[in-house]
């Protein structure tokens, strides 16, 4: 066992994690809009890389792997439940000026709760993991012309709800 | 108003990247290299020991019998929860939300008005390490005039189900209730559905690593 704790050999899957582990809890963030569903998401994720890792060590982009990766345990896992709602978000104050970066941020998370799963992962993974709409497509299984066309209705649906915040 | 999408997506996403969270990661592979090297050697006797060890409390089918103990918490939509697996704890906060109810729905929409609808109570469960564990709602039928709920309890049970095979079916204090499983490539998922004789459902349901028998314990244990 390394000193770091890892299995041995896997000092640099523990650096992989420490380097990546915040992009990934706030990509599962975007995905799950929910904090311990990202936590639980970005685990499984990382745990299902590391067992993966020395294949993917060699193919040379753990980080685009663990973006594959989490995308799909998150849609497997939607197919597999009911679309429960799982929080209710604080009412919008309408007068108060320094409350207008929270209603901000609560209307976008509206918008992207009332987003299809795919949707959402195409965004988050166009905006939060930089990926191009081809891989985005392929990830998806749709056409980038899907993808674009998604993304574009997504982010038209959170300029109204904010428009109208406004 | 900003028009970027960047600027539109700024909402706080980060989250801590904690010793936790890593060493949750460290014992996740580690636990699973055992298992698979267990798998992979062949022995019965040593999967079995590994699974015990390091799956415990994973078997679907060894019946867990609540005791009978005080209610868990607060009531939850006027029902008590007398049993909750062990090292779980109950959010401080309950989810509260109104879903119109249609046939063949199959996400919770904004009832409108005149719209037949239900209430939702939903008190989440986590594990002493703060994962998301177990999820208990109870779905209360509103009908509009001339509607009846054991229509809208049908509705909700099929919304509730959707995507799973039916297991078992069985009698608790508070009513009839079904365990689904919703199986994946890895991970089969359970929940309990369960309808009063009055058309409320009480939906029961964990994550993957949360066994049928302690799910059909939970059921047993709420009681109005």
């Amino acid at each position: 066992m390394s000193r770091s704790g890892f299995p041995a050999g896997n000092a640099e899957f523990e650096a992989f994690v420490r380097a990546s582990g915040a992009d990934l809890l706030r990509f599962g963030h975007v995905l799950t809009l929910e904090r311990h569903a990202a936590e639980d998401l970005a685990q499984e994720t990382l745990i299902r890389v590391g067992l993966a890792w020395p294949r993917i060590r060699r193919d040379g982009n753990p980080l685009g792997y663990a973006h594959r990766t989490m995308v799909n345990v998150f849609l497997n896992r939607r197919r597999r439940a009911v679309d429960l709602p799982v929080e209710r978000l604080p009412d919008a104050g309408r007068e108060d000026p320094s409350l207008a970066a929270v209603d901000s941020a609560a209307a976008t998370r509206q918008v992207l709760a009332g987003l299809p799963p795919k949707q959402r992962a195409a965004i988050a993974l166009r905006y939060f993991a930089d990926l191009p709409d081809e891989e985005i497509g392929r990830l998806l299984g749709c056409t980038p012309q899907t993808v674009r066309s998604q993304v574009s209705r997504g982010l038209a649906a959170l300029r109204r709800r904010l428009a109208a915040e406004r | 108003m900003p028009d970027d999408p960047e600027s539109l997506l700024a909402a706080d996403w980060e989250l801590p990247l904690t010793e936790e969270f890593v060493a949750g990661v460290r014992r996740g592979v580690r636990r699973r290299r055992l298992v698979r090297r267990a798998a992979a050697a062949g022995s019965a006797a040593v999967v079995a020991l590994v699974a015990a060890l390091v799956l415990t409390g994973s078997d679907t089918t060894t019946a867990v019998v609540p005791p009978a103990t005080a209610p868990v918490g607060s009531p939850l939509g006027g029902f008590e929860v007398g049993y909750v697996p062990s090292g779980v704890r109950a959010e401080t906060r309950d989810g509260s939300f109104s879903c119109a109810v249609t046939a063949g729905m199959r996400e919770c929409r904004q009832p409108g008005p005149g719209v037949p609808a239900a209430t939702l109570l939903q008190r989440r469960y986590d594990r002493d390490s703060g994962a998301a564990w177990m999820w208990i709602t109870v779905l209360r039928p509103l009908p509009v005039p001339g509607g009846d709920s054991a229509t809208m309890a049908r509705q909700l049970v099929d919304w509730l189900t959707i995507g799973t095979s039916s297991v078992s079916t069985f009698d608790a204090p508070a009513g009839r209730a079904r365990l689904v499983a919703a199986r994946g490539s890895e991970v089969t998922v359970y929940s309990i559905v369960l309808t009063t004789a009055d058309g409320i459902v009480v939906s029961i349901t964990g994550n993957g690593a949360l066994p049928a028998a302690e799910l059909t314990a939970v059921a047993r244990g709420i009681r109005r």
